[in-house]
């Protein structure tokens, strides 16, 4: 290509970047709604969706519950009187929030939340103590009598034989926190597995949970085609973005583009189209999410393939094992079943891999956060701690706790951050920092404690203000940049002149003069991509974000467990907070943080992180139709399904 | 369960907002600053555009070649040097020393930054040098040039004209000037201050033309303003200091005091006005407002309103003291008396011309802002008329026309033998010939004998002109 055309090529492609982008928002959006709409169907048109068990009157329950009336019991959350208990039992003589439960393999857990406590087939129970309730059982609150009916199909074959089951106290086991939030209703395929082992009407058994899975995942399917083809539009528009954007890349005038770097750019393209059609059918994966996902990875690769080759080349590899990384993830949140071995491995696994940079580090940029492995080559553990943080946060937080039982995981952040603090990356605490409060809060709503945090935060702040004079320079060069311009507020000076000079639709893809900014192809692409695909693109990417949020949101709101909500409110807190503090760092308007924007920036470490995050996202969200799918067999299962 | 969703619903609510705020100062930042960013000397950007690009040519309003780009890339000015010099603060050079100089503010249109994807597109593909945009100015070479000889000789200054109606500044003359084409020694000569455009940059005590706002001040606060009367005995004293007169004006009312520029008087008005009620009519006539207008880079202007004592209030009110402004601040006022309160926004650009010979549309700009009531404009520009029909500005007055106008003798030293700044701010109030004036003599002396025959002379001149 001579260098008149490739300039118009470069041109037009920044109209192009905010054309594919505006069509992928308003595609997913259109989705968004469709989607919301059949789950709303879905609650209306099938009475026993998301619930695990019903609780029937057994006592006359005052003017509002009338006796025989059934309660819907979901799988785990609050019980009361109170509007916002997940079970409410409209009865003034409950207590506002009298138990909280959860269903587990071996039936209905239950631990009192008030001094009263309650009665499970005559036995008493009070704080501290856990009841599992059977088939059957009865439960006595306060002069309300209930009877627990278990759905036919969520109970084994040895469960229901068992019959009524008596309370037991678990004072110890109740002590070290909740049981693990994790128990599968009932029929599970370790249950399926065992029954099998044991032969037991073995042909008989074996085709009906043949059938049993074929329908299910019929159902499955349906879920997940459900207005399917936005998500393949969107794949198609990412793989037109990539492929043009790859081709100017390559093709600039007096460079010759290298084997390896058409070779890896053909695998970008086709991992990205395998990833959103083809992946879903047979993975845990969530079309919007992955859609998205790759779009912002396309959009980082694309920019760093031209402004600097080599980097764009690793930043491909590092895509594809993200990919794998991703797949990994998820595959292991939908098969998690042991959350207390995996947070004790993951608190050690990420104290001793924040110790290692302290040790081997070298001091780079004023931090000392990289540390050189062999095999794996140089990393940043802090950004794949933030895995261990998030799970082990979630695993802690989770099942209604109290504030003493949560501590370990407030100690485990605190470590971290204490480590980061030495480390000198300031920006990753405060990340860690941020993420811990917002689970927190989610989980335990406890403002009080919050705003201690907060106020904890702030100190903190403070005090790293006057410890670190860089922290003091960077304050300073938010406060006024111009004062010194050739100095500590070059970097952000250049950003904002690249963000002006781009104007609203760039000055095009290969064109201007990015390299001038320090730190181009890491933490400042956000003005990179400013300054060649425009401002408009670099708003519509902020969009996108939002979206992706939103998205992750609706999955947090669809999941049946604390747990998995907690785990994907981590990742959502993590993200959105990591993608602000930059953004809102290069455009000046709060002090700049060094941190990388998630999936943009240049980084091994960071890209495969927070692929690992949107595995965790799509393990939450798979978890979430699977039971789904079950609840719609349950349901009907030997109609066909029209939706 | 359904509490963790509450909390979460409202945490999205937190984050959506907080993106939202992040969007909307994006852009704001970008709407606001964008243009200022490119135009900085800070960016690498300007000098590597200037190699591949053929920088525009700017224009005055009669079509006059200010500046331009041969074929080799060359800068060059006015061949006339008197010309050149006379608008080298508005034009700037071509190195970028002058920042506030349309050659280096509006690189962005000069440039070419401002093309549109199909004018890009059909440059790339053409093959040709790409061509920035051409740019004529409101200003007059000519009424500049005028402004510049009859200046008087040796002395620094400044003289701002505009048109108060549609706020299109019609010259901008700052002394001492500097040669565009000889710019090593307008660099050598690091005393004169040549590069700074006086009218927009320089921040001087306005001295008694701050009159203006103390008086409108008066005419909305207090009520029965009117009817006020003051013994002026050449001396008042205030917590422990005096403001002086040169001689004792005796009684007389507010419109006298005004027109006699009586300092007793208005310090003592002003301690009835009270700090927030000069204050506030100080800022709503823009003084330490950050003043972004799309055209050129104006230096705010700055009242004091940090626990003002008595005595700073009564200097404040005189325009002495901590008070500072640009002569085309001063100018907007009176623009914004002329007009019955609005004040426009100053207009430097008049066209913008792209290489394909359309022309572009001009920022829109913020529009007239109202400043004042029209009623308290009107009484004020009663009283300015009297200034120059019988007051300190009777030197300004222009035959056939009625000139409203102020005096203005700021001192700019503690020490008596340097002469003070020499102030006179004016217009015609005849819609027929809207123009008002600014004139500044800095240390020439009384304002009613140096500023205001000057601020007449250029007057005429615009008349004469027909701008």
């Amino acid at each position: 290509m001579d260098g008149a055309w490739y300039r118009a090529a470069g041109l037009a492609y920044g109209y192009f970047a905010s054309l594919c982008a505006v069509l992928i928002a308003l595609l997913l959006l259109k989705r968004w709604r469709s989607e919301r709409a059949l789950w709303r169907r879905i609650a209306k048109s099938v009475p026993g969706v998301g619930c695990a068990c019903v609780f029937r009157v057994m006592s006359e329950g005052g003017k509002r519950l009338a006796k025989g009336a059934e309660l819907r019991v979901p799988m785990e959350g609050t019980m009361g009187s109170a509007a916002g208990c997940d079970v409410c039992i409209p009865y003034r003589k409950v207590h506002l929030r009298s138990a909280f439960f959860w269903m587990e393999e071996d039936g209905l857990h239950m631990a009192p939340l008030h001094r009263d406590g309650f009665l499970v087939d005559g036995v008493q129970a009070q704080p501290g103590d856990e009841a599992i309730l059977r088939d059957g059982a009865e439960l006595r609150l306060g002069d309300l009598r209930l009877r627990l009916r278990m759905q036919r199909d969520k109970l084994t074959a040895a469960e229901a034989a068992a019959g009524p089951y008596v309370t037991r106290k678990r004072r110890e086991s109740a002590q070290r926190g909740r049981g693990n939030g994790l128990g599968a209703p009932g029929r599970t395929r370790e249950a399926r597995r065992k029954d099998r082992k044991a032969g037991r009407e073995r042909s008989a058994s074996q085709r009906e949970a043949k059938r049993m899975d074929a329908a299910a995942a019929d159902r499955r399917k349906v879920l997940s085609r459900a207005a399917g083809a936005e998500a393949a539009l969107c794949a198609l528009l990412t793989a037109a973005f990539q492929i043009t954007g790859m081709l100017l890349a390559l093709g600039r005038p007096g460079t010759e583009p290298s084997q390896t770097a058409q070779a890896l750019c053909m695998m970008v393209v086709a991992a990205g189209l395998f990833t959103t059609l083809v992946l879903p059918r047979f993975l845990p994966v969530d079309p919007p999410v992955m859609a998205l996902t790759n779009f912002f990875c396309g959009t980082g690769i694309v920019i760093l393939l031209t402004v600097s080759p080599m980097r764009g080349q690793r930043q491909m590899i590092c895509y594809l094992g993200g990919l794998v990384f991703m797949v990994l993830m998820s595959l292991t949140v939908t098969r998690l079943r042991h959350t207390r071995l995996l947070s004790v491995l993951a608190i050690t696994g990420g104290l001793t891999l924040l110790v290692l940079p302290l040790l081997y580090g070298e001091w780079i940029n004023g931090a000392k956060n990289w540390v050189t492995l062999p095999l794996i080559g140089s990393f940043q553990p802090s950004e794949l701690v933030k895995l261990c943080l998030i799970l082990v946060l979630a695993r802690y937080f989770s099942a209604h706790r109290t504030i003493l039982q949560m501590m370990p995981a407030v100690f485990f952040a605190a470590s971290c951050m204490l480590l980061l603090m030495l480390q000198r990356d300031l920006g990753t605490a405060l990340i860690y920092y941020l993420t811990t409060l917002i689970l927190f809060y989610a989980a335990c709503g406890n403002v009080p404690m919050t705003v201690a945090g907060i106020g904890g935060g702030v100190f903190a702040a403070g005090l790293g203000y006057r410890l670190f004079s860089h922290v003091k320079v960077r304050v300073a060069m938010w406060r006024n940049p111009w004062s010194d311009p050739n100095g500590g507020g070059y970097q952000i000076i250049q950003a904002l002149l690249a963000i002006g000079s781009g104007g609203l639709f760039g000055v095009g893809l290969g064109q201007g003069t990015p390299e001038k900014i320090p730190e181009f192809y890491n933490d400042f692409i956000f003005a990179v991509i400013c300054e060649q695909l425009g401002q408009v693109f670099g708003v519509l990417l902020l969009l996108l974000h939002v979206l992706l949020i939103l998205r992750g949101v609706a999955l947090v709101c669809r999941a049946r467990r604390s747990f998995d909500m907690l785990l994907a409110c981590g990742v959502l807190a993590s993200l959105g907070i990591q993608n602000f503090m930059i953004v809102a760092g290069v455009i000046k308007l709060i002090p700049l943080t060094g941190v990388t924007m998630p999936f943009l920036s240049y980084g091994g470490s960071s890209l495969i992180s927070c692929m690992g995050m949107i595995g965790i996202l799509h393990g939450t969200c798979f978890g979430a139709r699977d039971a789904l799918a079950a609840d719609l067999f349950a349901a009907m299962p030997r109609r066909e399904v029209k939706l | 369960m359904k509490a963790i969703r509450r909390r979460v619903r409202l945490l999205t609510a937190c984050f959506g907002l907080m993106t939202g705020l992040m969007i909307a100062y994006f852009g704001y930042s970008v709407s606001f600053y964008g243009g200022r960013w490119i135009a900085s000397p800070h960016n690498p950007r300007i000098s590597s555009q200037k190699k591949s690009v053929v920088m525009g040519a700017v224009t005055d309003r009669d079509g006059a070649m200010l500046a331009w780009t041969n074929e080799a890339g060359e800068r060059h000015y006015n061949p006339d040097r008197a010309t050149r010099m006379a608008v080298s603060q508005v034009v700037g050079d071509s190195e970028g020393k002058v920042s506030t100089g349309v050659d280096t503010f509006h690189a962005q249109y000069l440039l070419g930054f401002k093309a549109g994807l199909f004018e890009r597109l059909s440059d790339a593909l053409s093959g040709e040098t790409l061509h920035g945009d051409d740019l004529e100015l409101t200003v007059s070479e000519r009424l500049s040039r005028y402004i510049t000889e009859q200046f008087p000789r040796g002395k620094r200054g400044a003289a701002v004209v505009m048109n108060w109606r549609s706020g299109e500044i019609l010259s901008m003359v700052s002394l001492p000037q500097f040669d565009p084409e000889n710019m090593d020694a307008a660099l050598s000569d690091d005393t004169a201050g040549a590069l700074m455009n006086r009218c927009t940059q320089g921040l001087y005590p306005p001295g008694s033309t701050f009159k203006i706002v103390t008086l409108a001040s008066a005419l909305e606060n207090l009520s029965g303003a009117d009817s006020m009367t003051f013994d002026c005995s050449g001396r008042y004293s205030v917590g422990g200091y005096s403001v002086t007169e040169q001689s004792a004006h005796g009684r007389q009312t507010l419109s006298e005091a005004f027109s006699h520029s009586c300092n007793t008087a208005f310090a003592s008005l002003s301690q009835k006005l009270g700090y927030e009620g000069l204050g506030s009519t100080a800022e709503a006539l823009r003084f330490n407002e950050n003043f972004l207008f799309d055209d050129l880079i104006v230096y705010n202007s700055s009242y004091p309103i940090d626990n003002l004592s008595a005595e700073d209030l009564a200097w404040s009110s005189i325009g002495q003291g901590r008070v500072l402004a640009t002569p085309l601040h001063m100018t907007l006022i009176a623009c914004a008396v002329a007009n019955g309160g609005q004040m426009p926004e100053p207009r430097l650009i008049s066209r913008i011309l792209t290489p394909h010979g359309t022309e572009r549309a001009l920022p829109a700009g913020k529009g007239a802002v109202s400043v004042m009531p029209r009623s308290v404009a009107d009484r004020v520009e009663a009283e300015m008329i009297r200034v120059v029909e019988r007051g300190t500005g009777s030197r300004a007055a222009l035959s056939g026309y009625v000139v409203a106008g102020k005096t203005g003798t700021a001192e700019a030293s503690n020490d008596k033998s340097i002469a003070a700044h020499a102030w006179f701010v004016g217009y015609i109030t005849n819609p027929s010939a809207p123009y008002a004036v600014c004139v500044l003599v800095e240390n020439g002396g009384s304002g009613g004998s140096v500023a205001a025959p000057l601020a007449r002379r250029i007057l005429k001149k615009t008349v004469d002109l027909k701008l």
